[in-house]
């Protein structure tokens, strides 16, 4: 019997353990795998400095390359969350890559381009980035630092949500929030983004969306948008 | 079991007491790198994306991002899955 109580003490011990390594150390491995993004974008921005003359107008720009796997292509700031809170983007929504940051939905829009760039991030975990996704109003900006430009999105009020609330709650087989046009956000096409993640906090059973429409589009030699100042 | 593994140890208490120490400390080690991120999977909160399944295999072959329409008017719903969590 005395045996059993000690299985019983290393099974709850255990599962303790696991409670911290969830909400501990999981943020711990998001954080460096983000240094880690951060330093392959530093990389990729200087390759283009490097190639590419600046003052470039906007609408000279060359169209923006595809993006490739395992490769972040950007890092995104949102005021709301407050200003020590960023985040990289990488291709890709499955577990693998949400362990590195924020994920982009593979088939959808591309930063900046027509139709509906679609972007998921755990809510709780991994440092959780879209912890605060229910905290965003209309009118909040997300900005995006790619490789070469820096891009705005404004949130907006879907029009299925009455009121001014700008997040949307819904199934996860609602797959619909990430067409090119939304029919719960908008009637006409456009430059758009969709911002998904889950809820409950630890639960998956109901996903959260944000959507928002390009404001801007500048290069990075630009300079911040004044989004991100002051 | 934890009394036998005491008495299994070799050397007075302090020099068992360290060796203890190193394996609760090994034991912690293994659940951090290999139990709990295979077990990770297994529970809900990773979940964070609409409709997984069809997300990913909207993708091409090599994960190449499929062809878009003019525009790029795509509709990641056509993914089969679901929206991550």
């Amino acid at each position: 019997m005395r045996g059993l109580g000690e299985v019983f003490i290393t099974l709850g011990v255990v599962i303790l353990l696991f409670v911290v390594y969830q909400l501990y150390w999981t943020g711990v491995l998001a954080d460096r795998a983000r240094a880690d993004e951060m330093h392959k974008l530093d990389e990729a921005r200087k390759r283009i400095v490097a190639t590419k003359p600046k003052d470039v107008p906007v609408a000279q720009m060359p169209a923006q390359a595809p993006y490739h796997d395992d490769e972040p292509f950007g890092t995104m700031y949102v005021p709301r969350f407050g200003s020590n809170w960023y985040k990289t983007i990488r291709p890709g929504v499955t577990p693998k890559e949400l362990q590195r940051g924020l994920g982009w939905y593979k088939g959808s829009a591309q930063a900046g381009e027509d139709g509906n760039f679609a972007i998921a991030g755990h809510r709780k975990t991994y440092g959780d980035p879209f912890l605060n996704v229910p905290k965003l109003q209309v009118g909040d900006k997300i900005v995006i630092e790619g490789i070469s430009e820096w891009f705005v999105y404004t949130i907006d009020k879907p029009v299925s949500l009455s009121g001014d609330k700008a997040v949307l709650k819904t199934i996860p087989e609602d797959v619909h929030v990430l067409d090119a046009v939304p029919e719960k956000a908008y009637k006409t096409p456009g430059k758009y983004i969709t911002l998904t993640t889950c809820e409950p906090e630890f639960g998956s059973t109901h996903r959260l969306i944000v959507w928002g429409h390009l404001e801007s589009r500048t290069p990075l030699a630009a300079g911040k948008p004044a989004a991100l100042q002051g | 079991m934890y009394g036998w593994i005491w008495r299994t140890l070799p050397g007075n208490a302090w020099v068992k007491l360290l060796i203890s120490l190193l394996l609760v400390l090994a034991t912690v080690y293994a659940l951090f790198t290999w139990v709990f991120p295979w077990a990770e999977p297994l529970l809900p909160f990773s979940d964070v994306t609409v409709d997984q399944e069809n997300v990913t295999s909207t993708t091409g072959p090599g994960g190449a991002p499929r062809p878009t329409g003019a525009g790029g008017a795509t509709s990641p719903a056509a993914l089969p899955g679901g929206l991550p969590g």
